[in-house]
């Protein structure tokens, strides 16, 4: 069922730049994709791929200007897509994408995932395509 | 609030580090300070069939050199299996499948 675009639900949080507020994202996003209708392991990726973009957000910013992240969910065509802002300059994130394993875990559970920095913040969008 | 649970028992000459819930960049602080504490003499496998989501924070803390070296991990099919294949963990630690056969090998070296 196609739904109508007036009805599909978008997802607006405003979270606290600080670690433990990323299961809070997890729990917020679960019920959001749940009624999408995602299965679990969709739910998982989203959510893992969420969460990371969220240390992210927490972890780089240099002097934000507020201490709020910002995550926003939408779908069309069942194409979920969440992106996760802040409110600093990362200063070198591609050196930071070299390391670890958040953003190989970012792409390989997402079907695109797009930064785009500005002295005012960076944002992070992803995109998944749900199966059903 | 959150449901994070880790905790050590000795079994077949093995330190068992059962961990439960989310492991995160918030939670991994815990399992670190478990892990930490643990003796260098005995092998150490972390059983993580109740971990629900493992995140990059999470997996560098079960592959980081500590006194003991690195633990094995026990791991079932399902998520956080998934994780660990992708970011290739079992080049580093052996990962097992089944808790019985892991006790037997690791205790029998040990």
């Amino acid at each position: 069922v196609h739904p109508h675009p007036e009805t599909t639900p978008l997802l607006q949080l405003r979270l606290q730049a600080r670690p433990e507020s990323a299961l809070l994202l997890r729990q917020r996003l679960y019920l959001w994709l749940d009624e999408l209708g995602a299965n679990d392991e969709e739910i998982f990726d989203v959510s893992l791929a969420s969460t990371e973009a969220f240390a992210n957000a927490v972890e780089h910013p240099d002097q934000p200007t507020t201490d709020l992240v910002h995550i926003n969910g939408s779908i069309s065509d069942g194409m979920v897509a969440v992106t996760i802002c802040d409110s600093g300059s990362w200063r070198e994130h591609r050196e930071r994408e070299q390391g670890g394993y958040g953003f190989p875990l970012m792409r390989h559970h997402m079907d695109t995932v797009e930064v785009h920095s500005e002295p005012e913040g960076t944002t992070i969008t992803m995109q998944r395509q749900l199966a059903s | 609030m959150d449901d994070f649970e880790v905790s050590v028992a000795i079994r077949n000459g093995c330190q068992v580090v059962s961990v439960g819930g989310d492991l995160d960049g918030d939670t991994a602080l815990r399992l670190d300070s478990v892990l930490d504490r643990l003796a260098e003499a005995m092998p150490v496998i972390v059983d993580l069939a109740g971990v629900v989501m493992v995140t990059s924070a999470g997996v560098q803390a079960l592959l980081r050199e500590r006194v003991f070296g690195r633990p094995a991990l026990f791991c079932p099919d399902g998520n956080v299996a998934r994780v660990l294949a992708i970011v290739q963990a079992q080049r580093l630690v052996p990962i097992y499948r089944d808790l019985d056969a892991a006790l037997k090998g690791l205790g029998a070296t040990a």
